[in-house]
């Protein structure tokens, strides 16, 4: 509301998308299979994830891509394996065994960051079993270190963030744990006599307490979930996000948990950790119900300077908007928001706020997929398989421009994981969705405006390498915009580590200020927009063209 | 509707001198004047005790006349004498059923089936029985059998597709009220059963159809206010708010006493965030309805949206006095406390939400798996058991009864019903 306060003319979206999936063309011919024989796991339609990241350190963001596992019955093609595709000036080419990322298991989501300070970025798999972590070699391959690392914890693990939590200049690892769930003892739901199986609601199931290592420093990892207050057993874990709410400079811990209460674990300091959602308003609904949550983003959508958070929910409950009322305590406010009826009719899953027109406030979107492949039979106002949507923020307030974003919002399919990044570098955030037991989508955002934009790229010195918790303000224009750079965000998925900023109508950057994790706090003034700027701590910004992929 | 027929009874005995007074006694009978009809017939079967048509007659008036206790000797009478006679049993059996004693009223209307297979209406009074002890598998057979004699009769047809509703066959259910209704019964029949077809239809999910159900009833008379009011909550679970508004604001016009209208709509509203609106619904609710905890409660939500905290904090404190346990007030009241620096209120409030919220979700929870598993035999026991502990006893009895249907081995359902019915309220 800043801009309307300060009575200043933005350049605002006009209200149109445009993407385009170019999945095939751009080369990326994965599958995902949920591996599923008939027994109806919950994990098969629970699955999906992937992202971007830059693994090969070369500017530019590649894709990967998770995969399921055969389960007992399961009859179709074999081997199930992971994909990384390198992108090469938007072309993408199969690089999975050459860097050795093939996986193992039945992968669930993923997390991407430099561990190990070491200048190139590290992945994490979560796993319905061992996670996995693969250290980068620097040279385009990577090496599993799972075992010796000690972040081989076992479970139904889900989505998986990095941040620093005790600002010791490296990055620790939370990873959500869905529920209690054994292949080798399944519960029958469905009809037996009509020989129709379904899949489990998870109150069926007990939580499962989700699991945080410590970073040690030494490319090890420590269980500290049980010490640090993070190990609840009742929650049922699916998407999390490190971002600090309390503004107190550490990352508080905010868990999307299906079917009980949302978790918000703030942070006392010395890797400790205090549940607070109940008492802060961000556990439930606006009428106290815990709702089924799958995704979550984080973002200051109204421009007051606070972090607001975004929930992905089951059907008839709505996705759920928490404002950040600036007292330390949130309101629920999708319904003002404009964002609750829209989304009543799908199951929300993979999420994310990103300008995608470069207006200067973040937009949303939401990838939905019923968790029922019969749900059709049980409503016609439901089906299994449902539409993407994308929702454009207008002073606070989010209109469904769904139906004139292009073919692939007008396509129903099973959506999970979402990854949020430009990786055509042409300034505007692109998209890929992953779908259950389907192709994904990778969808490049063709959005037609003037409006500027910038990307930032944040290099730590002191605080860990990839800048994560950095909090950054941009003033262009007469508006403000706030933001952090978390790594793991949405639902199983991994996103762009550079931080994008739509200008409007403002070409140039009036004053960046960075604050570090470390504690440092930069401010530059007058930067040129539509570019990447690389931001070193402690160094003065580097401006770059981007290579624009043809 | 439990059937009789006392007044097309065939006569068991021949013409006697006393026959103008059973006609006489009919007369008066056609003319209202039971009490003298009363007298003549006890006067007549005091001479002719085993005289069926007179007997019938009598029991007929006597229950007209609320003596159920004289018309059952009556029929007992009559069948001391004519025990093969399936007609009396059958009029015995309705009429004990009537008066709640169902053991003795299902072994009369079973007597009379055996009796006389064809006997059509004991089958339909014995599915009514059966439908009433919540028997609803073998309320559907008496009524398919019923069926089976005579076709032709569209409440037989109502009366089974309640049955199947009540056995969750829905798709047999409404294919069912849907021949009743192609019988082409008269309005007051019809329109009822067109109104229990579409929400039969809502409930399977087929929510388009059940919307063209509505529309006719709406089309048939554009001011059936259970027309309109039904096609707005089914509006508002399509998730059609601007449609379920307009639903709801016709029916606050055709019906403006009417309080759930005003609920509904200000509800309505409230979603679409016309806040100002849903005021007015609320408050014109509250006009009508001051206790209506539901509507006093989002009138302090609506407060809360709009910035009037100390509105909203009175509304739901409000609330709260109306229904203590609403988990919804007591949440938004702890949340408003703190806001307001009463830090140790909120606390007391939130622990009062925790407690109650616990029982809430545990509900929802179990609702929830039905919802997605209807075929699921212990999924309902187990909702039953939870609404047992919550002394929800109608809704219990259901469950069990829904999870027998299921899985008709599933003894610890056949204990629970019958410790729910032993321990329950007449």
């Amino acid at each position: 509301m800043i801009a309307a306060s300060l009575g200043i003319l933005l350049a605002a979206g006009n209200g149109s998308a445009r993407f385009v999936d170019v999945t095939e063309n751009a080369g990326v011919a994965f599958r995902h299979h949920h591996g599923g024989g008939g027994d109806k796991h919950l994990v098969e339609t629970m699955s999906g994830g992937g992202g971007f990241w830059d693994y090969d350190g070369d500017g530019d963001l590649d894709v990967y891509l998770l995969n399921g596992a055969p389960l007992p019955g399961y009859y179709g093609p074999r081997p199930l394996t992971n994909a990384l595709y390198r992108n090469e000036g938007g072309r993408f080419t199969d690089v999975t065994e050459k860097a050795g990322l093939s996986g193992s298991g039945y992968s669930m989501g993923c997390a991407a960051a430099d561990y190990d300070n070491d200048g190139d970025v590290d992945l994490f798999v979560s796993s319905f079993g061992p996670g996995h972590l693969y250290r980068n070699a620097g040279d385009g391959t990577f090496t599993e270190l799972t075992q010796a690392a000690g972040v081989g914890g076992v479970g139904f693990a889900a989505s998986a963030a990095f941040a620093d939590i005790e600002g010791d200049g490296d990055l620790d690892l939370y990873v959500t744990t869905y529920i209690e769930y054994r292949l080798d003892n399944p519960v029958y739901c469905g009809d037996r006599t009509l020989g129709r199986r379904t899949y489990c609601h998870p109150n069926n199931y007990a939580g499962a307490p989700d699991l945080l290592y410590r970073n040690e420093g030494d490319g090890t990892f420590s269980d500290i979930s049980v010490e640090a207050g993070v190990s609840l057993k009742e929650g049922k874990g699916l998407g999390v996000i490190f971002t600090d709410i309390d503004e107190d400079g550490d990352p508080d811990i905010y868990v999307a948990n299906d079917a009980v209460m949302n978790y918000l674990f703030q942070n006392l300091g010395g890797g400790r950790f205090e549940e607070t959602a109940l008492a802060l308003g961000v556990g439930f609904d606006e009428d106290g119900r815990a709702e089924g949550s799958m995704g979550v983003d984080a973002s200051d959508y109204d421009g007051d300077g606070k972090l607001d958070l975004f929930v992905t929910n089951l059907e008839s409950e709505g996705n759920t908007l928490y404002r950040n009322l600036s007292d330390g305590t949130y309101a629920d406010t999708t319904y003002a928001a404009g964002l609750a009826l829209p989304s009543l009719p799908w199951v929300g899953f993979g999420t994310g706020f990103f300008d995608f027109d470069n207006d200067a406030d973040p937009d949303l979107f939401v990838a939905n997929g019923h968790v029922m492949d019969h749900a059709s039979t049980l409503s016609d106002a439901t089906r299994y398989a449902q539409p993407k949507q994308i929702y454009e923020n207008e002073d606070g307030r989010y209109s469904d421009i769904s139906r004139s974003a292009g073919e692939p919002f007008a396509r129903d399919q099973v959506g999970r994981g979402t990854a949020f990044g430009d990786w055509d570098d042409d300034g505007d955030p692109d998209l890929l969705v992953m779908n259950n037991n389907d192709v994904p989508n990778l969808l490049r955002n063709e959005t037609e405006n003037e409006n500027h934009w910038t990307l930032l790229q944040l290099v730590g010195r002191a605080s860990n390498r990839d800048g994560v918790g950095a909090l950054v303000r941009i003033d262009a224009g007469g508006r403000a915009q706030f933001d952090e750079l978390r790594c793991g965000y949405s639902y199983l998925s991994m996103n762009d580590l550079r931080l994008h900023f739509g200008l409007g109508t403002a070409g140039r950057i009036d004053r960046l200020q960075v604050h570090w994790p470390s504690g440092l706090t930069q401010v530059f003034s007058n930067l040129p927009a539509d570019r990447l700027i690389h931001l070193r701590e402690g160094a003065e910004p580097e401006p770059f063209e981007l290579y624009r992929a043809p | 509707m439990l059937l009789y027929r006392p007044l097309v009874w065939i006569a068991l005995v021949g013409l006697t001198a006393r026959q103008s007074d059973l006609s006489e006694a009919r007369r008066l009978q056609s003319e209202g004047d039971y009490p003298r009809a009363i007298v003549l017939l006890e006067s007549y079967l005091r001479e002719k005790p085993g005289d069926s048509e007179g007997g019938t007659l009598l029991a007929w008036l006597y229950v007209q006349t609320g003596k159920p206790e004289r018309a059952a000797e009556t029929y007992r009478s009559l069948l001391s004498r004519h025990p093969d006679e399936a007609d009396l049993h059958n009029s015995l059996g309705a009429l004990l059923f009537k008066k709640r004693d169902l053991a003795e009223a299902e072994r009369e209307l079973e007597t009379a089936v055996s009796l006389d297979p064809s006997l059509v209406m004991a089958h339909y009074n014995l599915g009514l029985l059966r439908f009433e002890q919540g028997e609803f598998s073998g309320a559907t057979r008496s009524f398919e059998r019923a069926l089976s004699l005579d076709p032709n009769k569209a409440h037989y047809h109502f009366s089974l597709a309640r049955a199947y509703r009540a056995s969750y066959e829905l798709g047999k259910a409404a294919a069912s009220f849907r021949a009743g209704l192609a019988l082409s019964p008269p309005p007051d029949v019809a329109r009822p059963a067109r109104l229990e077809l579409a929400l039969t239809l809502k409930h399977d999910g087929r929510l388009n159809d059940s919307e063209t159900e509505l529309r006719n009833l709406l089309a048939a008379d554009a001011a059936d206010g259970e027309a309109l009011f039904q096609l707005g909550r089914l509006y508002l679970a399509m998730n059609r708010y601007p449609e379920a508004d307009g639903m709801f604001r016709r029916l606050t016009e055709v019906s403006p006493a009417y309080a759930p209208a005003h609920f509904m709509l200000g509800f309505v509203s409230y979603r679409e965030d016309a806040l100002e609106n849903a005021l007015a619904s609320f408050r014109r609710l509250l006009e009508l309805e001051p206790d209506h905890g539901e509507g006093r409660y989002y009138l302090g939500m609506s407060l809360l949206k709009l910035g009037d905290r100390r509105g909203a904090r009175e509304a739901l404190e409000e609330t709260l006095r109306i229904d203590p346990e609403h988990v919804s007030a007591n949440y938004n009241l702890a949340l408003l406390l703190a806001r307001e620096g009463e830090r140790e209120e909120s606390q007391k409030r939130l622990e009062r939400f925790r407690e109650l919220g616990e029982r809430r979700e545990r509900l929802a929870a179990l609702e929830e798996r039905v919802r997605w598993d209807p075929g699921n035999a212990k999924f309902h026991f187990d909702l039953g058991q939870e609404y047992s502990r919550q002394k929800r006893t109608k809704e219990a009895l259901q469950a069990f009864q829904r999870a027998l249907e299921i899985d008709p081995d599933l003894a610890a359902a056949e204990v629970e019903i019958a410790n729910l019915l032993a321990t329950r309220e007449p």
